[in-house]
């Protein structure tokens, strides 16, 4: 994905849209079902579960400043959303740009300061009387205006402030699903960019990201790199990173093995502990000596030992206990 | 423990040669008749792996000894190839060997330390070729050993087996060093002769690159396969589970079956899997994808260096490898030293306060004695048992001293474990030795070990006062 100041409009432009998919998806994310980039009708087609569709026209321009083209972008989306509009299944219609002033009209620009998302009936008078007039001189006779939506995505500059309300956007959903962030921000944003980006050039329309695809990469990429947790104290740090490195083959493939798993999780089921805080880490230093014999390996010392049973299992319940936020929260 | 026969079967034929409890003699008058076979063919049927004599593998008959322990239990061994089974009061017990040999010959000897077993053969079974000359260590017959520190590590119960694990690492390490430090060498060859070539800086440039890429991606490629590894376990784990058609009861009583949409945690620990593969398998997209215009550009940035030979080759890629032959010169310093400490942590081990070493010693210096060994070859000083200086002895001398060492062995662990062995000699008059000298170690042994079997091969006849003579006057078997 081409990032920084050679990029030209139209390679600024896919990106553009890549991200207001994700934004949008993100915006919508517990009724959202699956997104489409460049879809058959729209630029982006969000598919929501109760059948609906929010779909959406993408405009942009490198100097977000430059609204010398804004109405003209304002009539072309217009013109595909009546298109759009035919569809039984419209929930919106969405024109999303990154135009500080996306109505060529100065008055109106105290309305759009930052990311917004304004309905038709939000619009301030001079907005709603553009639209109507785009409306009736080209007859875009099938857009039902109170389904229209204006969104601004702040997207200008170079290098890592082009993408600052993005990255805002993701770390408030990493919030929402309670995920900790631990500086992984980034990192997932350019997971989903890639994703975006090549769901954008599939040649196949039937092709889109669904939520599943969209949350499982964040779970491992968190997962993957989780903070240690509280019964780690008693080692040193040196040691644990040690002990991490030298047995991540038996803590990966023990925490993914199912067989293993699921008997962890199954007792911890039927743990009780009085503070539901602490019911891991109590699990963890009462119960890890139950799984010693699955763990016998040659030349290790019992405290190492012990220090490599309890990362496998705060790694599985850890990742149970993540998974279970996510989908009660987003509806997985 | 006593042999008391052997049965030697292939197809329709077979043989049986009984033995008696005492002493056996395997005696043909003409040299290579099999006397050595029949021996052979005793220890394999213990177990052990012994190479085949000329003509005659060993893996294509069928062997079945029969036994009586040191408790008075009748054992029936039988062997073929590596199939094993030991059968007492008509129960068989089935052994794959050598995966099992410790197994099956605790029962035979009835010890179960490993230690003393691994030991065992090279105290009472001397072999016709170098057996005669095994003193204190060294391979009793194939790749059997004998090492009298681990002999006696076992006889009175010191373990070292840490030291050992630590000592056989650290050896590897030197080993690779080594190779390191040759490398090295040959690279300052090949500097000195301005045999070195030089490369377009560019293109060297790429290739380091490459290299570091190719360094990126072979962990990632690693944790990819393991991922697939993962998922096939867990889906014939799941496979199985569904196999099995199970239904549980819900709280309200209506039947679920148990499958891998109802096995509760079993589709998120799948999804999971196949995430992580998928962002991993897109790390390697991408780094194979920077690989392949690297590669471009590399082919196109290359100047045309001919490599005519294989050596060229060679020595171009040997140029460009990075040894800081300073350090690796350091590391094989500080190995040197661990292990020559872990070497002197094993003998202080073995040797601090042991009787069994003062015993060893005595009964090698009296037996010498009466053989006639000069004090000289055998000193005072009890670590004498563990001498290295075998350049020393020679002939006769060695012979008698070799006898005395694996009697004080036999002597040894019957003290320390009640077995009594077989004593298993081949050949016993070597070339050099004289008669008189061969009738003192026969006398002996007949003196000293009564209570013990003895089988000897020979082409000559000895003193005993009671025998049991096998013949063997054209073949061993005839099949």
């Amino acid at each position: 994905m081409p990032r920084g100041s050679n990029a030209s409009a139209s390679a600024f432009g896919w990106e553009f849209q890549s991200n207001a998919a994700i934004i949008l998806m993100l915006d919508n994310i517990k009724e959202a079902e699956a997104v489409r980039v460049e879809g058959s009708t729209e630029d982006i087609e969000v598919y929501l579960s109760n059948g609906k569709v929010i779909y959406s026209q993408a405009k942009s321009a490198i100097n977000s400043d430059d609204n010398s083209n804004a109405i003209a972008k304002l009539k072309a989306s217009l013109r595909t959303l009546n298109g759009a509009s035919r569809l039984s299944n419209v929930h919106k219609l969405v024109h999303i740009t990154n135009l500080v002033d996306p109505f060529n009209d100065i008055t109106s620009v105290p309305y759009f300061v930052g990311k917004t998302q304004l309905s038709f009936s939000d619009l301030p008078i001079v907005c709603k009387t553009i639209i109507h007039e785009l409306i009736e001189q080209n007859q875009y006779s099938n857009i039902e205006e109170q389904n229209l939506e204006i969104h601004v995505l702040p997207f200008h500059g170079d290098g890592e402030n082009r993408y600052k309300f993005i990255k805002t956007a993701v770390y408030e959903f990493l919030d929402l699903v309670g995920l900790p962030n631990n500086g992984l921000g980034p990192k997932i944003l350019l997971i989903w960019q890639n994703l975006f980006f090549a769901n954008a050039s599939q040649q196949d329309l039937n092709i889109r990201i669904t939520k599943k695809d969209l949350v499982w990469p964040v779970v491992v990429t968190i997962c993957e790199n989780d903070q240690d947790a509280d019964f780690l104290n008693e080692y040193d740090d040196g040691e644990i990173d040690e002990i991490k490195s030298k047995y991540s083959l038996v803590i990966n493939s023990s925490s993914e093995c199912f067989e293993f798993t699921t008997k962890v999780i199954y007792d911890y089921s039927n743990f009780t502990c009085p503070m539901q805080k602490e019911k891991i880490n109590s699990f963890i230093n009462t119960n890890w000596n139950n799984y010693i014999d699955d763990f016998i390996i040659d030349g290790v010392d019992s405290i190492t030992r012990e220090a490599v049973i309890k990362l496998i299992i705060h790694k599985i319940l850890m990742k149970r206990q993540r998974i279970a936020t996510i989908r009660r929260t987003i509806n997985i | 423990m006593k042999l008391v026969s052997l049965n030697v079967r292939k197809g329709m034929f077979e043989k049986i040669f009984q033995f008696s409890t005492n002493i056996n003699l395997v005696f043909s008058e003409a040299n290579s008749v099999g006397k050595t076979t029949l021996l052979r063919m005793l220890i394999f049927s213990l177990g052990y792996s012994i190479p085949s004599t000329k003509g005659l593998d060993l893996n294509k008959y069928e062997f079945v000894l029969k036994i009586i322990t040191d408790s008075n239990k009748e054992l029936d061994l039988f062997r073929f190839h590596d199939y094993y089974s030991i059968s007492y009061n008509k129960i068989e017990e089935v052994f794959s060997l050598p995966i099992d040999l410790y197994d099956a010959q605790s029962k035979i000897f009835e010890i179960s330390n490993k230690v003393i077993l691994s030991n065992l053969l090279g105290t009472f079974y001397i072999d016709q070729e170098k057996g005669w000359t095994l003193l204190n260590r060294g391979k009793a017959i194939g790749n059997n050993h004998f090492n009298i520190e681990s002999f006696i590590q076992g006889l009175s119960n010191r373990d070292c087996s840490e030291l050992y694990v630590r000592q056989g690492e650290i050896k590897r390490q030197i080993q690779k060093y080594k190779h390191m430090f040759n490398i090295a060498q040959y690279q300052k060859e090949l500097n000195d002769l301005n045999e070195n070539i030089a490369y377009d800086a560019e293109t060297e440039n790429i290739q380091k690159e490459l290299d570091l890429l190719a360094f990126e991606r072979k962990p990632l490629e690693n944790e990819e396969n393991r991922l697939k590894k993962v998922l096939k376990k867990n889906s014939t784990f799941i496979k199985y589970i569904e196999d099995m058609k199970l239904f549980v009861q819900a709280p309200d009583k209506s039947n679920v079956p148990v499958n891998q949409q109802t096995l509760v945690g079993f589709v998120d620990s799948n999804e999971y899997i196949i995430s992580k593969r998928k962002l991993i398998n897109e790390q390697i997209v991408n780094i194979d994808r920077k690989i392949n215009t690297l590669k471009s550009r590399l082919e196109s940035e290359q100047t045309l260096v001919q490599m005519e030979t294989l050596i060229q080759n060679f020595d171009s890629n040997i140029s460009k490898i990075n040894i800081d032959v300073r350090a690796v010169e350091n590391v094989l310093i500080g190995l040197e030293k661990e292990r020559k400490k872990i070497a002197t942590q094993i003998a202080d081990s073995t040797k601090s306060n042991n009787l069994i070493i003062v015993e060893l010693h005595e009964m090698i210096s009296t037996y010498c004695k009466e053989f006639g060994v000069d004090e000289i070859y055998v000193t005072s000083k009890q670590d004498y048992i563990f001498t290295s200086d075998l350049k020393s002895l020679s002939g006769a001398i060695f012979h008698k001293i070799v006898f005395a060492f694996k009697l004080a062995y036999i002597k040894s662990v019957e003290k320390y474990t009640g077995i009594s062995l077989p004593i298993i000699l081949d050949s016993p008059s070597g070339r050099e030795i004289e008669k008189i000298n061969v009738d003192d170690m026969m006398r002996v042994l007949e003196r000293d070990f009564y209570n013990h079997q003895i089988i000897i091969a020979s082409i000559h006849k000895y003193d005993f006062s009671l025998f049991n003579t096998i013949e063997i006057k054209d073949k061993l078997l005839g099949f």
